[in-house]
């Protein structure tokens, strides 16, 4: 079994926590889809993903990870034509990810993880993708254009997520023990089902277009390492708005598209990977 | 009798977060603070009291780049490829670092044909620039801070990729303080930071303000101040083989009828100081960074031809002006430089 560290990289409340707990609740299925991942192995505690998938199957929000621990989970994954994976998966706090992209600190156990892993997943969320804006870009007469005597001081923890996303991926191989290519990222762009239909067939198109700056710094980026575009809704969709998703089997719940197919298999990000390494010489 | 303690006061006891500054070692904080505890970077040596607890503290790590850069602080970008460095010369107010802002606000927003986005060291640099123009200051109106003279000559660093050539431009521009422009220009007064930033340029724009253009009573002191910065340019000597190049800003406060034609004048007087002056015949340039909301100009007008020409490829090295294919300049020329230098 080979052993692959996977980091999910992402802002606060980008959905890396609902990922891992719609992946564990699809990959422990008791009717997983043909060829998808199934647990092949348990984790030592698995407390804390059993109490985030319990929330996940009923519907309810995840509660995000904003405890700062760093300690991965490790459990082993099997999938038909596919080599038997060993995952460790440390669920990190996305504001250590704001604080070093605007601060340009970082936790050394949390660089350690990010620069020793094999597989970056990095996640950006639909509702909360955020583009620098200046105030001669709003519309006349808008909300924002009227202003307030409250004037803001400049504080890096507060530029939109474009800027940080960019500045995080810019930073990811300064993190590497060593001067090996830099990581694999599956860019995971959250809550995909917040996207008009008519514009969910190609994420990366909607990177291009709402994360300017980030599409640019991932474009620089794939030139020294493999990267893909994912649309992943976790959940499948609003359960709000669409109740009965909840009913369906966990493996039928979510949604992930890239720009050549639209599947409910959330391990797709893993099978890509898994692919990159059997073409790897 | 008790002993005098006479030894000059040390550095302070700590550690700055930014990588390449040494003001543990010589007290000198390449932010700029009077004292490295002033400085949001400078972690003072904890109390022994809290030793203890700090050491429970799980270790950091820092990471490199983010704010503007200061001039002993470039290595790390001059180390992977040649830069092309360029400095913005203007009075108080005429729109240089507005300029350098918007120039990097439009490539990260993917806004510039001929440019993509790489990537930049000084990213929250430029965003600082930027905050008092964005939606995040709850201004009502954009504007632009005064540069101070702390940060005068702290370098701002751009990579960008053609897009039709497919090669990697790496820009650094110093942002430079207006006060320290006119102080040079009036007083002679040579702050290290100007000279340094003119003297390692491989391109100098001058700017003119065009606010001052548009308003008649100012038009002439306005054109005054730039061919001033070319004749103190001939007297420093200092340039290199620099490339001129003559900016007029906001360029939206001189549309109409009233003031058409205007904008080629003052270009074409102060590119003829130039030819007179310096011997070169610069290019000129309108743009409008941020033009007022009812002017009906786009913001950015103007600096993607500005980029283009500043990202143009040059030689390798350096030489004299006035042996490089620029005009040769006329015995009159000669005669007043030699005058200036005699």
């Amino acid at each position: 079994m080979s052993e692959t560290s996977v980091c999910l990289v992402g802002l606060p409340e980008t959905g890396k926590t609902t990922f891992l707990a719609a992946f564990w609740g699809a990959a422990g299925d008791t009717s997983p889809r043909p060829g998808s991942y199934r647990i092949e192995t348990l984790p030592d505690d698995r407390s804390y993903l059993q109490s985030i998938v319990q929330k996940w199957m009923v519907g309810e929000p995840v509660e995000r990870n904003a405890t700062g621990s760093v300690s991965p989970t490790e459990f082993g994954l099997c999938a038909d034509g596919r080599a038997d994976l060993l995952l460790r998966v440390p669920d990190l706090s996305g504001e250590s990810f704001r604080d070093a992209a605007a601060d340009r600190v970082i936790d050394e156990d949390l660089a350690n993880l990010v620069g020793g892993s094999d597989l970056i997943l990095f996640f950006i969320r639909v509702g909360t993708a955020s583009t620098y804006m200046s105030l001669a870009d709003l519309a006349p007469g808008s909300e924002d254009d009227e202003g307030t005597d409250q004037y803001e001081e400049f504080d890096p923890k507060k530029l939109s997520s474009d800027i940080l996303n960019a500045e995080l991926l810019q930073l990811l191989p300064e993190m590497r023990h060593d001067s090996a290519a830099p990581t694999p990222v599956a860019v995971i762009v959250s809550a995909w089902d917040e996207v008009p239909v008519s514009r969910q067939d190609d994420p990366q198109k909607w990177l291009s277009k709402e994360q300017p700056m980030f599409a640019q710094v991932l474009a620089e980026y794939a030139r020294s390492a493999p990267v893909h575009v994912f649309g992943v809704s976790a959940q499948g969709a609003d359960y709000e708005r669409d109740s009965e998703v909840v009913t369906r089997p966990p493996a039928e719940r979510p949604l992930v598209v890239d720009s050549t197919m639209r599947s409910s298999d959330i391990g797709l990000p893993f099978a890509w990977f898994d692919d990159l390494r059997k073409i790897a010489p | 009798m008790t002993a005098v303690d006479t030894a000059a006061p040390g550095p302070p006891a700590g550690a700055c977060r930014r990588h390449d500054c040494t003001a543990a070692a010589d007290g000198v904080c390449m932010v700029g603070a009077d004292d490295p505890i002033d400085c949001e970077f400078f972690d003072l040596a904890p109390d022994p009291e809290e030793v203890d607890e700090i050491e429970a503290s799980p270790p950091t790590r820092s990471l490199p780049g983010g704010a503007a850069l200061r001039p002993g602080g470039l290595f790390r970008v001059l180390s992977r490829r040649q830069a092309t460095r360029v400095t913005l010369l203007g009075p108080i107010a005429a729109g240089k670092t507005t300029l350098l802002a918007v120039v990097f606000e439009m490539l990260i927003a993917n806004r510039i044909d001929d440019w993509g986005y790489v990537r930049s060291e000084t990213t929250l640099g430029f965003m600082a620039r930027s905050h008092d123009a964005s939606v995040l200051s709850r201004r009502s109106e954009p504007t632009t801070p005064r540069t101070s003279r702390a940060e005068s000559g702290d370098y701002l660093h751009v990579d960008v990729r053609n897009r039709r050539t497919d090669e990697v431009g790496t820009l650094l521009c110093a942002d430079v303080s207006g006060e320290h422009v006119e102080q040079l220009v009036m007083t002679g007064d040579r702050a290290p930071g100007l000279m340094e930033a003119v003297a390692e340029a491989h391109h100098l724009p001058i700017l003119i303000d065009g606010e001052r253009v548009a308003d008649p009573l100012l038009r002439e002191a306005a054109i005054r101040s730039a061919i001033d910065l070319i004749t103190t340019l001939v007297d420093l000597d200092r340039r290199g083989d620099a490339v001129i190049g003559l900016v007029l800003t906001k360029a939206d406060c001189l549309l109409g009828d009233d003031v058409d034609g205007i904008a080629e004048e003052v270009l074409g007087r102060a590119a003829q100081a130039a030819q007179v002056r310096l011997g070169v015949d610069p290019r000129t340039f309108r743009v409008a960074a941020r033009p007022e909301p009812d002017s009906g100009v786009e913001p950015g007008t103007g600096l993607a031809k500005l980029l283009n020409t500043l990202l143009e490829p040059r030689p390798l090295s350096r030489e004299p002006v006035f042996q490089t294919e620029l005009p040769k300049p006329s015995p009159r020329t000669l005669r007043r430089i030699r005058g200036v230098h005699r």
